[in-house]
């Protein structure tokens, strides 16, 4: 009998302990996605990009040295926006940083949206993008960049080993695929 | 023939293309000029006919004005720019964004506060 109870106790424990280890390794993915879309409609290139809020409060927190709360405070949504806008980076050809609009921020369910846009340049066929944010605290996290256009849509995934990357338009008539040579 | 002008129904031919390659069906949702609608579930299986593009013939009584494919995003459609008939304009996110009318206080232009003016209160009438 007493046997059976310490069996009994055993089997309960080891599924206390599998179930919380299940639950302390249960985290979203720690990745961020940023779509480029030239909008014919409005002229503009469009930037969107999208961070689940927990992450983003928990760098701003960091980056402000005090507690962040996106949800109520739109000061610190505005410095989030802020923060974002200096970590994004996009250049046509060799130019310089091209100069981006902010134009604002806004909760969805559990992401914080970050709005950017600029006119759409003429004659471009390379475009490179730079997006460093959060890697200053997670290397590792995946910025997901998409690039849409008419033909269609490219992606890449920057982290902190490789934040860059270069996109050759395919309406651009020289158009060749890009291989890893064309990183930067 | 005689029979079909006879009754004088509305004969409509939908072609449909397969862009994405997954086989899914077709969820119509048709809207009629009298301002009814009516709901058409074709299934995955009218895809076994051709591959690629189908046609349906569509016989109905009153007069077709619209025509939505998948109303409810229920399938694994990612494009739905070309959901419509007649086609309709898709807003962007960012447009949809600028043309939402943001008069909850949380959505204030903060950049824009510097250039309000404040309103200077009146004086308080104490009632007696």
């Amino acid at each position: 009998m007493f046997d059976a109870v310490k069996q009994f106790c055993v089997v309960c424990l080891t599924v206390v302990v599998a179930t919380s280890a299940g639950l302390a390794e249960a985290h979203q993915q720690q990745e961020a996605y940023t779509t480029l879309l030239f909008n014919p409609r409005s002229g503009n290139l469009e930037i969107s990009h999208r961070f689940y809020s927990h992450d983003a409060e928990f760098v701003l927190s960091r980056y402000l040295q005090e507690p962040v709360n996106l949800t109520s405070s739109i000061e610190q949504r505005a410095e989030f926006l802020r923060y974002v806008a200096e970590a994004f980076e996009v250049r046509f050809g060799d130019q310089q940083p091209a100069l981006l609009t902010n134009i604002g921020s806004e909760l969805e369910g559990q992401y914080i949206w970050v709005y950017q846009e600029m006119p759409i340049p003429a004659d471009i066929c390379v475009l490179t993008v730079k997006m460093i944010a959060f890697h200053e605290i997670w290397p590792h996290h995946a910025n997901h960049i998409n690039v849409e256009v008419k033909s269609g849509v490219q992606s890449a995934r920057l982290t902190g080993d490789d934040p860059s990357q270069s996109f050759k338009l395919k309406d651009c008539p020289g158009y060749i695929a890009l291989t890893d040579g064309n990183k930067r | 023939m005689d029979r079909a002008v006879k009754e004088d129904h509305k004969y409509y031919v939908m072609s449909f293309s397969n862009l994405g390659g997954l086989v899914m069906p077709i969820l119509l949702e048709m809207t009629f000029t009298d301002g009814s609608k009516e709901q058409l579930h074709i299934p995955a299986e009218i895809w076994l006919r051709a591959p690629k593009n189908v046609s349906k013939l569509l016989i109905t009584e009153k007069e077709l004005a619209s025509v939505e494919i998948d109303p409810r995003w229920e399938t694994a459609d990612i494009d739905i720019d070309n959901n419509h008939y007649p086609r309709r304009i898709i807003p962007s996110r960012i447009e949809s964004y600028k043309a939402e009318k943001k008069d909850l206080p949380e959505y204030r232009d903060i950049m824009h506060d510097v250039t309000t003016e404040k309103k200077v209160p009146g004086k308080k009438v104490k009632k007696k």
